[in-house]
């Protein structure tokens, strides 16, 4: 294995661990619920995209196993392709729950014309 | 082989550990559902570098499983918390 | 109506073909061997699984994306535009978690847009969830004055910059509705 390829790989690792330490910290210290919920989806695109960018290229450049890339093309294409559902279902609970963050928002459009208030 | 591979999935576990502090703390229940979904996701992560680490296939298919799991759940919840199931 | 029927018919073969052959596709690179028992076990299951969902997934042209066209612009879509959203977004996030005050004002904004059929309103809806930064809650539609369809999507945006709506839907789309309406 070449020494320039190993860097490559370690650096898009590293890119995607960075930004899962952000979302991480971004859990925890945001202030109301809706904001975590924009910091979790910071762990869920660019983590996975990073961390498959570069496990892709090891499984093809350096075990040269077909079918272990195409596995985590597809594990990666799936967590992108869920995540967001799992956002609007969320998200859309926890407002007709009656949620509410501390902290007045600046507009709030969906409380004056709710199109699904019963 | 390359051992920061191992490493970053250490670190990877080592981000679900902190998660778990929200989760515990969370005012209510969606904070916990939310932090369920991200620690799922940071842990398909850290399955995908061992399973390259060690060059063992299977443990994609455990990722791929956990990440499915991981949406069924967080669908369901979300629609408990929202009223309508 | 006997023709109606007809077409009615020649949709749903086509959307249980085109489902079975995703399916096939799916198959054949999730376990990425030649083998042909493995290869007939997945052709039989392919069809049946077309058999229940087809009618129930596919409502438009079942072979839409089988036109290479479409097919490269929305490969372009994915691995170009959209990329470069969510590496930008994502970016301004991280910069805003690591301050100390965050410097965040959230609030849930009304924009208007301009898709109508189904599939590209689900599209663009989770392109903007995608992107850190922003989520869709809901969508609306409403008659407008001079009668014509309006689509309204309601997005929390983590840093409401303006609560004018128009601009806020220039801000939060940008360039990701152009590329859809192209698909």
């Amino acid at each position: 294995m070449s020494l320039a390829l190993r860097i490559v790989i370690d650096v898009c690792i590293f890119v995607g661990a960075f930004f899962a330490l952000a979302g991480t910290i971004g859990v925890i210290r945001m202030p109301d619920t809706y904001c975590r919920m924009q910091a979790s989806t910071c762990i869920a695109t660019m983590g996975v995209i990073g961390v498959a960018i570069g496990t892709l290229l090891y499984a093809i450049c350096v075990e040269k196993n077909a079918a272990m890339a195409v596995k985590i093309g597809v594990v990666m294409a799936f967590v992108l392709f869920t995540n967001p559902i799992s956002g609007h279902a969320l998200c859309k609970g926890a407002y007709r729950r009656g949620l509410r963050p501390k902290r007045p928002m600046v507009i709030d459009d969906f409380k004056e014309d709710d199109p699904y208030d019963e | 082989m390359m051992t920061e591979l191992l490493i970053f999935a250490i670190f990877f576990v080592f981000l679900a550990l902190l998660l778990f502090m929200r989760m515990i703390k969370g005012p209510n229940a969606v904070d916990r559902a939310l932090t369920a979904d991200a620690i799922e996701i940071l842990l398909t992560t850290a399955l995908m570098l061992y399973a390259v680490y060690s060059g063992r296939s299977g443990y994609l298919d455990i990722a791929l499983v956990v990440a499915l799991l991981g949406f069924i759940g967080t669908v369901l919840i979300a629609r408990y918390i929202g009223g309508r199931l | 109506m006997e023709g109606r029927t007809k077409s009615l018919k020649g949709h749903r073969i086509a959307a249980i073909v085109g489902t079975s052959a995703m399916c096939f596709a799916a198959w054949i690179l999730f376990t990425w061997s030649t083998d042909p028992k493995e290869l007939i076990t997945g052709a039989v299951v392919a069809i049946v699984v077309g058999c229940f969902t087809g009618r129930m997934l596919v409502k438009d042209n079942a072979f839409y994306f089988f036109n290479p066209i479409h097919f490269f612009v929305l490969i372009y879509y994915w691995f170009v535009v959209l990329f470069s959203e969510i590496v930008k977004a994502n970016w301004d996030v991280a910069k805003r978690v690591f301050k100390r005050d965050m410097g965040v004002n959230p609030g849930v904004i009304r924009v208007p847009t301009k898709r109508n059929t189904y599939y590209g309103l689900a599209f663009l809806a989770n392109a903007i969830t995608l992107t850190p930064g922003t989520i869709t809650m809901a969508t609306a539609e409403s008659c407008g004055e001079n009668g014509e369809e309006e689509v309204w999507l309601y997005i929390h945006w983590l840093d409401v910059k303006t609560t004018d709506r128009e601009a806020a839907g220039e801000m939060i789309k940008g360039r990701l509705e152009k590329w859809i309406g192209r698909i």
